[in-house]
């Protein structure tokens, strides 16, 4: 058995820049998911706004109601920063199961 | 003899795998809440009600009280259920969110005026369908 324990661990070794390439990789792909989230977050919150801001201008609204409006886009913000991070953690269980799965799938292949 | 003990000890490590395997699977799956029916509903019977309610606050808040009491009840009924649900730290803090810096303040408004303007309205409305649109997609990312 100590060449099998030689082989088990040679396998595992094998898998290290597989792992690394998946989650390096995996981090890629949520870094640019980010920054286009928050540019496309930004870019909403500035329309909302401007137009708050026309709409007051425009007496359409009152002053109040413009308060009460930027108030509340800042709540929506805040949900939608929140179910980004939600999201997020889901992801990130999928990569922490793939690396799990691949590992043991090596081992058994193995074994 | 040999031959016996060697496959004991591969039975053993395969088993000490799968165990490791299942134990991890449920590591895991802790890490965030699993898949809700029931908040599914609460997201999605709200998001039907709430902008349409909403829209009515052109007319006046006395006749449609009793409905913006009932909505509101089941707004902190979906918190509360959200709250109770473990590693579900985000979407429950979108509920009370949405509850006390959106809802709660509209009617506050609807109710002290009586009627509100067509245009406030229907921004603050845009704001809410929105914000149950991203509790809805944390709810999806869940895992059933």
């Amino acid at each position: 058995m100590p060449g099998k324990g030689q082989e088990i661990q040679d396998a595992l070794d094998g898998l290290d820049n597989q792992i690394v390439d998946m989650v390096s990789n995996f981090v890629k792909r949520r870094r640019k998911h980010y920054e286009e989230a928050a540019a496309k977050l930004h870019a909403n919150l500035k329309k909302d706004a401007r137009r708050y801001a026309e709409m007051l201008s425009d007496k359409k609204i009152t002053k109040d109601d413009f308060e009460m409006l930027i108030q509340g886009r800042w709540a929506q913000l805040k949900i939608e920063l929140l179910s980004e991070v939600a999201v997020s953690k889901a992801k990130f269980e999928d990569i922490a199961l793939e690396v799990l799965k691949i590992t043991v799938k090596t081992l058994l292949v193995v074994i | 003899m040999k031959t016996l003990l060697s496959s004991l000890k591969i039975n053993t490590l395969v088993l000490s795998l799968g165990l490791l395997f299942v134990g991890s699977m449920v590591t895991v799956s802790s890490c965030v809440a699993s898949f809700d029916a029931m908040s599914m509903e609460n997201v999605t019977s709200i998001s039907k009600k709430l902008p349409d309610l909403m829209g009515k606050a052109t007319e006046a808040y006395s006749k449609h009280e009793a409905d913006a009491t009932s909505l509101l009840n089941d707004i902190g009924k979906a918190a509360t259920h959200a709250a109770s649900l473990k590693k579900n730290k985000e979407v429950a803090e979108s509920w009370k969110i949405l509850q006390n810096d959106l809802v709660t303040p509209f009617f506050a408004r609807w109710k002290e005026k009586g009627k509100l303007d067509k245009d406030f309205i229907k921004e603050a409305a845009m704001q809410v369908s929105k914000s149950l649109d991203a509790i809805k997609k944390a709810e999806s990312a869940k895992k059933k």
